[in-house]
């Protein structure tokens, strides 16, 4: 047991610091609602491609506010270069001293608030704050799993151009993403880096009806099972889930079933395999 | 008309009057503040918050004279001008099935009848398994996780409350949403015979399927319907 734990350390030694990490946050607007704050950064003519929304809880603030960050720069000499350019366009733009949480948005540069969200309509129905704010779901190998949420410009979408991608993200600069459209994400399962979780595929009756979606540890597709949900492993071969079928009185009825088997663990990662 | 001396809810005066008046109000229109006892307790809140999600997109739990909640909540208090509201109340997915014709928009109605007809004459055992579900009915699915909106085409209504649904959902009584549906090529047909009728089906949703779903007009209109519903 103590091997395992000790290899498994090793072996994601590279993954997400630790540790808080400083940074220099150059603000350009800021606001304490998501939907305000993408509105405002749409009228601001800046080109900063390294630009993103972070929630200052990430910085271990105790209030939270949404910022339009120019630039996280890893020095105040930087950020202040920084601030003159921002400055042209923003002109109350400051600098904002950060200790960057671990596991969070922030440690992996992904933006709180994408920037299609500012395009969702005003007149959208179904639309909430909290779909609009991205986040991140720590993983017990020191990875984490991001639910970035957007809006899609589709005509006559029934979620109104709702949107949820699942990215695996290992650190700032590598990540990939699993899911391009997971509707409500459930909990992450995970054996030796295989993740397996549920995502919403279809509406019958009362009922909401699932897909479980299996990924093997470098974020290739392995295998995906319909209408079926909270996946749990049994081993890192063979999946367990609950079906889902709902029969003419609406009733949904759930039967626990088990995945056919999946290709083996690479040989690299199997000699650590739990006995 | 009722009348209200101060603020009830959150950080509210809560006279005690005033509360019981808003209890009352809210029972009526079949929210559940608890026992109508002047006290302004956490379901009472919890039933100022439900109604206000209706028609506000951050309920804040507070009800003010003179403020929209109150306008909202005291309007149609004269029962001469409310119409009875009483016979479209309970699970409506266990109506029979002319209540659930009478609970769709006029121009649906004869639409999804000739879909079950039309149906029948395929050899499948159609059946409309939800027409009008009430706007309290789709929040309390919402909350529970199990629905992705709080208002849909289904909750369509006239503004005195009496259903008005631009959505039915059709099943075969033989099979609902199990697999037999798709086997049967049930599906299939509802989908057909919906569009040669010009109405919208979910089962073309990709991103979302609604197999049982028909619509008498594009999502794009769905905040209109709201707003026509008085919602
Ligand atoms: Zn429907």
């Amino acid at each position: 047991m103590i091997k395992t734990a000790v290899i498994a350390v090793l072996v994601f030694s590279a993954a997400l610091p630790a540790r808080a990490e400083r940074l220099w946050l150059v603000i350009g607007a800021s606001d304490p609602s998501a939907a305000a704050l993408a509105r405002k950064t749409k009228t601001l003519a800046l080109d900063t491609p390294d630009s993103l929304v972070v929630q200052t809880s990430d910085c271990g603030d105790k209030k939270n506010f949404y910022a339009w960050v120019a630039e996280a720069a890893t020095s105040p000499e930087a950020a202040h270069a920084a601030l003159r350019r921002v400055r042209t366009a923003a002109r109350d733009a400051y600098v904002k001293r950060c200790d960057t949480q671990p596991g969070t948005l922030l440690a992996l540069r992904i933006t709180a608030v994408d920037a299609s969200i500012a395009d969702v309509p005003e007149t959208a129905v179904n639309w909430q704050e909290n779909d609009r704010i991205s986040t991140v779901r720590p993983l017990p190998d020191g990875r984490a799993i991001v639910i970035a949420r957007y809006f899609a410009k589709v005509k006559d979408d029934p979620l109104e151009g709702r949107r949820e991608r699942v990215i695996l993200a290992e650190s700032s600069d590598k990540r990939r993403v699993l899911e391009e459209n997971c509707p409500s994400p459930g909990r992450v399962a995970m054996r030796h880096g295989r993740v397996a979780f549920h995502c919403v595929r279809e509406e019958a009756a009362d009922n909401l009806i699932h897909n479980v979606v299996v990924f093997d540890t470098t974020g290739e597709k392995l295998a995906e099972i319909k209408r079926c949900r909270n996946p749990k492993w049994l081993n890192e071969l063979v999946i367990e889930c609950e079906e889902e079928s709902v029969g003419p009185d609406g009733q949904l009825k759930l039967r626990t079933i088990r995945s056919s088997p999946l290709p083996p663990l690479p040989s690299a990662t199997s000699s650590h395999q739990a006995p | 008309m009722s009348v209200l001396q101060a603020s009830v809810g959150v950080k509210g005066k809560n006279l005690e009057d005033d509360v019981q008046t808003v209890q009352s109000l809210l029972k009526s229109k079949g929210y559940d503040p608890g026992p109508v006892d002047g006290v302004c307790g956490p379901d009472t809140i919890a039933a100022i918050r439900t109604f206000q999600a209706t028609f506000l997109a951050r309920p804040d739990g507070l009800i003010e004279p003179g403020r929209k909640t109150w306008v909202r909540l005291s309007s149609s208090g004269g029962a001469s001008t409310t119409p009875d509201l009483t016979q479209w109340s309970g699970d409506s997915a266990k109506w029979t099935q002319e209540k659930k014709l009478q609970s769709l928009h006029p121009e649906l109605r004869p639409k999804v009848v000739a879909v079950l007809r039309a149906l029948e004459q395929r050899g499948f055992q159609p059946k409309i398994y939800y027409g009008w579900r009430s706007v309290a009915v789709q929040l309390q699915l919402y909350f529970q996780g199990n629905s992705k909106v709080k208002f849909s085409f289904h909750n369509a209504q006239k503004p005195n409350g009496t259903p008005n649904s631009y959505a039915a959902d059709i099943i075969d009584s033989r099979f609902g949403w199990s697999p037999g549906a798709e086997q049967s090529g049930f599906w299939k047909a509802l989908g057909e015979e919906a569009k040669a009728r010009n109405l919208t089906w979910g089962g073309d949703w990709v991103s979302f399927r609604d197999w049982a779903h028909v619509q008498l007009v594009p999502n794009s209109e769905l905040a209109r319907v709201k707003q026509e519903s008085g919602l």
